[in-house]
Order: C-alpha cells, then sequence, then structure tokens
C-alpha cells in the first residue's frame, strides 16, 4: 500500500522538493552575504554610537526576498491543501477510482490510514524543510527585529509552518471527502486557510 | 464448451415475487451448502433517499457459473454488484460472498475481482504503473499473466490510460481483476463501452479465464444478447426486483410458448404459470412456466428463446412496478 501510494504520489513530490530545492540554492547563496552585512553594520555599531542606522539598512537588505521567504511559508500549507489535500479522496469519487482502489486486497481503513499518513508526512517535511531554510536564513535579521511573537512572523518561523501544512493536508481531505469533488472541496478549504493564516 | 458447463449443475435456485423460497432456513440446517454458493443474498435491500434501488432480494448463485445479471437501465444491476463487492451498504437484509461478508477483511477482498462499470482506471498512470499498483496490493498477484495479457492486447506498457479507448480501458480493467486471482469476478456493464468486435472477444477472453482458471464470473447488461453466449445462469433483475433467477438450461426447458385458439384458455394445467399474453385475430400466444410437464392438449408447443424469456419477464417486472407505484399512490 505504501509503495502504491508512492507510485501515485512521486510525481507532486518530486515537483515540491524540486521547487523547495531551488528555493535552497537561492538562499543559501544569499545568506553568507547577510552574515558579512550584520558583522559590519549592527555587530559594531555601539562602538559607532548610531545602531538605529546600522539596524535600517540591515533590516531592509533583500527585502524581496525576505518578502520571498515569509510568502512562500505562508502560500505552502494552502498549496498542500489545494493539491494533495482536496483531491486525495475528492478525486477518487470524481473519477469513480474508488471503486478500482477499494476493491484491491486492501480494505478502505488501511488505504484511507496510509494515503493519510504518507500525505501528512509528506507535507511536514516539505514544511519542515522549507521552514529551516528560511529560518536560518533570517536568523540575524529575526535576532535583530526581536519580534518574533509577532503574528507573522511567529507563523513563519521554526516549527509552526509544519503544524499549518499538516492541518492544512487534512482539512483539504476533509473537504474533499465531504465535497466529494475537488473543485467545490478547494473553495470550501479556502476560507479555513486564510482565516487561520490571517 | 458450452455444453460442458451445462452438464454438472443442477437446478439450484429460482426466486421472484410470487414465490419467495426459505432461504434462510435451509442455509442454517445446511452449512455445507454456503461453500457452493458465491454469493447469498437474503432480503437485501439498498435505498437511495427515499427509493429502494434494490427491494426483497433474496438470491442464491451457484458456484463456476457465468452468471448473466439482466435488467433494463436503473433496475438495481450495479447496486447489487456494489453491494456484493462492499462498496455499498445494504439498508436491510444480508448478503453473504464466498461465505464472508463482502468488503470487510483483505482475506475477502482478494478473492473478489471487481471491474466498475466504464472500467474506472487512473488517467494520469501509465498501464505498466497499473499492474504495479496491482502487484504492490493483492497477494496473489498474477504479474506473468497480466503482462501476457497486455502484450496480447496490443497495449503499450508506457501509455497513459487517459490516452486509452473505452475498450482498452475496459481490457485493462479485467487485466487487473483477472491477475488479482479471483473466486469470484463481478463484471458491471464490462461490454457497453465495446463495439460489437471488441465485445465478442472480450467474451471470449472471459470464457478463456473461466476455462482456465475456474472461477465464478456475474456479469451484468441490459441487454440479454451480449451475455447470451457466455452465461449458464440467469438473473433478471427489473424495478429492484429480481424477477427470475436460474440455470439457463433449465429456464429454457421449463418455458413454453403455447399457442391456440382463445377458446382453449380453459384447458391450460394448474401446474403452467402465464408469464406473459399476447392475443391476435383470436389467436392467443402464452407463455408459460411449467412446473412438471406440459400437458398435451389442443395447444401447440414452441421453444422459447432466452431473448423471448427476458423481455417477458422484464415487461411482467415493468407492470408489476406499476401496480406497486399506483398502489403507493392511493395509500398516501
Amino acid at each position: 500500500m505504501i509503495r502504491s501510494s508512492w507510485l501515485q504520489f512521486r510525481t507532486q513530490a518530486a515537483v515540491a522538493f524540486g521547487v523547495l530545492a531551488v528555493v535552497g540554492v537561492v538562499l543559501a547563496v544569499t545568506g553568507p552575504h547577510l552574515v558579512n552585512l550584520y558583522d559590519s553594520t549592527v555587530a559594531n555599531c555601539n562602538a559607532q554610537h548610531d545602531c538605529s542606522t546600522a539596524t535600517t539598512v540591515f533590516t531592509n537588505t533583500d527585502g524581496p526576498l525576505q518578502i520571498f521567504g515569509d510568502f512562500l511559508l505562508l502560500l505552502l500549507p494552502i498549496l498542500v491543501g489545494i493539491f494533495w489535500g482536496a483531491p486525495l479522496v475528492a478525486r477518487e469519487f470524481e473519477t469513480g477510482t474508488f471503486r478500482l482502489s477499494w476493491t484491491q486486497s486492501v480494505t478502505r481503513t488501511r488505504w484511507l490510514a496510509v494515503k493519510l499518513g504518507f500525505g501528512v508526512v509528506t507535507s511536514m517535511v516539505a514544511a519542515g524543510l522549507l521552514s529551516l531554510t528560511v529560518s536560518w536564513w533570517s536568523t540575524l535579521l529575526d535576532q535583530v527585529r526581536g519580534d518574533s511573537f509577532s503574528p507573522l512572523a511567529f507563523g513563519v518561523r521554526d516549527i509552526v509552518p509544519v503544524g499549518y501544512a499538516a492541518f492544512a493536508f487534512v482539512l483539504g481531505v476533509t473537504a474533499g471527502l465531504f465535497a466529494r469533488r475537488t473543485m467545490p472541496a478547494i473553495a470550501k478549504l479556502s476560507p479555513g486557510i486564510m482565516k487561520r493564516s490571517s | 464448451m458450452q455444453a460442458d458447463r451445462h452438464e454438472y449443475q443442477s437446478f439450484s435456485s429460482t426466486n421472484h415475487n410470487r414465490a419467495p423460497a426459505p432461504r434462510s432456513a435451509s442455509r442454517a440446517a445446511a452449512p455445507a451448502k454456503v461453500m457452493t454458493a458465491v454469493l447469498e443474498s437474503d432480503k437485501l435491500g439498498k435505498q437511495y433517499g427515499r427509493s429502494w434501488a434494490l427491494e426483497n432480494c433474496t438470491l442464491t448463485i451457484p458456484e463456476r457459473k457465468v452468471v448473466g445479471l439482466v435488467g433494463p437501465n436503473g433496475a438495481g444491476k450495479s447496486t447489487l454488484l456494489n453491494l456484493a463487492v462492499g462498496l455499498l451498504a445494504p439498508n436491510s437484509g444480508t448478503i453473504t460472498v464466498l461465505g464472508g461478508r463482502p468488503g470487510d477483511a483483505p482475506t475477502q477482498l482478494e478473492r473478489v475481482g471487481f471491474v466498475a462499470q466504464d472500467a474506472p482506471v487512473y488517467s494520469a498512470l501509465s498501464v505498466a504503473k497499473h499492474l504495479r499498483m496491482g502487484n504492490y496490493l493483492n497477494p496473489k498477484w498474477d504479474g506473468a499473466f497480466a503482462m501476457r495479457r497486455i502484450h496480447e492486447l496490443g497495449l503499450d506498457p508506457r501509455q497513459k490510460a487517459a490516452t486509452l479507448s473505452g475498450g482498452q480501458r475496459a481490457q485493462l480493467a479485467l487485466t487487473l481483476a483477472v491477475a488479482k486471482r479471483p473466486d469470484l469476478l463481478l463484471l458491471d456493464e464490462p461490454v457497453a463501452s465495446l463495439d460489437p468486435l471488441a465485445r465478442r472477444e472480450f467474451l471470449q477472453d472471459i470464457m478463456e479465464v473461466v476455462s482456465e482458471h475456474g472461477v465464478s464470473v456475474v456479469l451484468s447488461s441490459h441487454l440479454i444478447g451480449d451475455l447470451e453466449r457466455v452465461c449458464d445462469y440467469l438473473v433478471v433483475l427489473v424495478a429492484s426486483h429480481v424477477q427470475l433467477a436460474g440455470e439457463v438450461r433449465e429456464l429454457l426447458a421449463s418455458h413454453h410458448f403455447l399457442s391456440g385458439s382463445r377458446s382453449d384458455c380453459g384447458t391450460l394445467a394448474p401446474n403452467c404459470e402465464v408469464i406473459e399474453e399476447r392475443h391476435a385475430d383470436g389467436q392467443e400466444t402464452v407463455l408459460v412456466r411449467s412446473r412438471g410437464t406440459v400437458p398435451a392438449s389442443s395447444w401447440t408447443d414452441q421453444p422459447v428463446t432466452l431473448d423471448d424469456l427476458v423481455l417477458a419477464y422484464m415487461s411482467r417486472g415493468r407492470d408489476a412496478r406499476r401496480v406497486r407505484r399506483s398502489g403507493a399512490g392511493v395509500s398516501r
């Protein structure tokens, strides 16, 4: 059952982790630059008696990239819910393939358990990797800003996105289960995720 | 081969509205009998909203048969098959398939092969991936058979299922169901999407599978003509009710077309049940089911075809539904 799930899921997973790898490379390349900048500005600002200017200069560096990283972390659970969660059961109903998959030698309970487990774990790994990369990249920025409990920052650092991804996946599956069709499920799902993001 | 298949089974059970057989009693008394029935249902019913898709269905299908499940569209054929494979749960009554409850356990699931209506397959997966999935999900999977069959059908293993024709899809779905090595194969309208040639080849394939592996098969269609050449057991389902069930050979032997002048009407033997009557120019033609021998009388006895039989029971079932509906209307 696990091998079968992987067979159906691997293309999507490859796309997702491919995108994550690209993001990782971009952040890995630009990360050291931030560290150098920190050393030359904020680290010795006390000596120059002008920490506010130094801080402003530092925190405004790579603005688009900062926004991009946080935006990706907000977007990831939504995408997980829409593309992995919602179709999981809904697509089976929509195309009638539940009559194929639920009449193999695997009970429906086991089918759902493995599919859910597989999806939740993959979603969490994807969110975890992205969060890890972005959190690492932003370490010094976050340290200088010191606002890790502001609503936006809290949701896009460390393990919080992992929880959101797991939640969004299961929410997507549930919506798909009740709507029985993929697109209506996505429509029902969106307010739920938006609410959690805001 | 057809003739051989007819030889060794006795007339097991028939059932229609007028004569409900005391199934449950006989099952309790002789548990060994359960083993010879691939499908046994007792007052089985399935309801969608307020309408019954299948009602009071008591049926025993003996093993090693090719069963034709025939009825007009919406008669409950798919419902019965989906109940038998465990995709639906009954609202009333019981159904036992191969001695177990449908869809209950992996061991039950692996013994029943199912091809659903329109032969659903995963459009994003290739033919080869479907076979791999079958391998992963079924412990008794016969990979050699599946590959051989795909090659014989001329299917490209790398081809995506989305690009298969209706007939090819049906063949792929049948391959998946057979390679699972089930004891019972349930096929829901398997030939509906096939052209006449593909239809004949598909049915030949099924007969090959039956003779090679000794599986029991239930296949549904709204046309008896599709199934006539392959089935040796017939179930006629009309308007949610089983109208007729029995061995084809027995059914053909026990039904007669009698024709004579109207004045002979009274001379019909009491052991003849009239299924259908037609009048034309003072001439009476009746289709009767005899419980014994048809008496020699002034009636001319003509053999019936399976087609005649199914049509007669279908129209009788339709009339019965009209009566039920008007009855229900009055009670409201």
